[in-house]
């Protein structure tokens, strides 16, 4: 036997259409009856002023519902597709992450990686720019920023370094190792920018 | 006078010293910069210096490559900004990065002529 309450759950939409309907049904022909007390009339012939009236007027409303809704697709598509690119951005710095925790790793895979993560991010700026969305312009700068300085504490050797093995960053034939303090520098700039890339994917799906 | 950096040096532009790996900022200074912008200030010429099309740079090769033309070469400071151009489309910081470098040698290297 079906449960009543699961049934009603189920057929939800169709017993509230009903209900309207039948509650449209009973007031209209309430007020229609000869002996209501405010009785409704209506006239048998059809001016056809005011019919095309109401046809240019239904499909006025249809034309612009229509467009409305067809923008609404559009930008949605777009903000996905931005959405995208910069989830491209997050999973490249996870990657970047665990290569750089390992004991050493090459420069050039460092600088490319980073120029990678940096054009996305740029990419996504100029993107919400030519679909006209508006995003707290703090949310940019801030991964810009973040960007700078990971890839100051990755890069950025002294002048007259001597790969001494207390340095930040020592190089050697193009591979970069880094002190244990360094390391846990660069790890919480990812967490940083991890975070800063997850508040500009939300910033896209509000704009 | 034009320096592209993809093609006339290198795709993957490497450490600051020469003793640190290949393609460094050193080598890029001592082969092709330091000529080239002590040409254009000779033939009061705009040396143009397009960074684009690589796949990446480290802080370290910029800075010793510009910050090198004056604390190493000892160029002048003026000279050098008012005969460079940079063409940075795709990473835009680096022309304000470069400029600093510059700057920031100029400025040490004052202190070092004030201190003797």
């Amino acid at each position: 036997m079906t449960n009543p309450k699961k049934w009603l759950a189920r057929n939800k939409i169709p017993i509230v259409i009903s209900v309207v309907f039948i509650s449209a049904g009973f007031i209209g022909g309430l007020a229609t009856h000869p002996y209501a007390p405010f009785r409704l009339e209506f006239e048998n012939n059809i001016n056809g002023v005011e019919l095309f009236g109401i046809i240019c007027t239904v499909l006025l409303v249809w034309i612009v519902a229509n467009s409305l809704d067809k923008k609404k697709q559009t930008d949605q598509n777009a903000k996905t597709l931005i959405s995208r690119r910069l989830e491209e951005a997050y999973e490249l710095t996870l990657k970047m992450h665990e290569r750089v925790n390992e004991d050493e790793v090459q420069l050039v895979y460092v600088t490319s990686s980073l120029k990678r993560i940096s054009l996305i991010v740029n990419g996504a700026d100029k993107s919400l720019d030519a679909c006209d969305f508006k995003v707290n312009g703090d949310v940019k700068a801030n991964i810009s920023a973040q960007i700078s300085t990971l890839r100051d504490l990755l890069t950025n050797t002294p002048v007259d370094q001597q790969n001494s093995d207390d340095a930040p960053v020592r190089i050697q034939n193009g591979t970069l190792a880094f002190s244990s303090n360094r390391s846990m520098e660069i790890s919480t700039a990812f967490d940083s920018i991890r975070e800063m890339i997850t508040l500009y994917q939300l910033a896209v799906n509000e704009a | 006078m034009n320096i592209k950096i993809l093609t006339d040096f290198s795709y993957t532009p490497g450490p600051r010293y020469i003793r640190e790996g290949k393609d460094s900022g050193e080598e890029f200074r001592n082969t092709l910069l330091l000529i080239a912008i002590k040409k254009a200030i000779e033939d009061d010429e705009i040396l143009t210096v397009d960074l684009d099309g690589t796949a990446g740079y480290g802080r370290s090769f910029f800075e010793e490559s510009f910050g090198g033309l004056i604390r190493i070469e000892g160029l002048d400071y003026k000279s050098i900004d008012s005969h460079l151009n940079i063409i940075s489309d795709e990473e835009p910081e680096w022309k304000t990065k470069i400029a600093a470098y510059l700057k920031k040698a100029y400025d040490e290297s004052q202190k070092v002529v004030s201190s003797q």
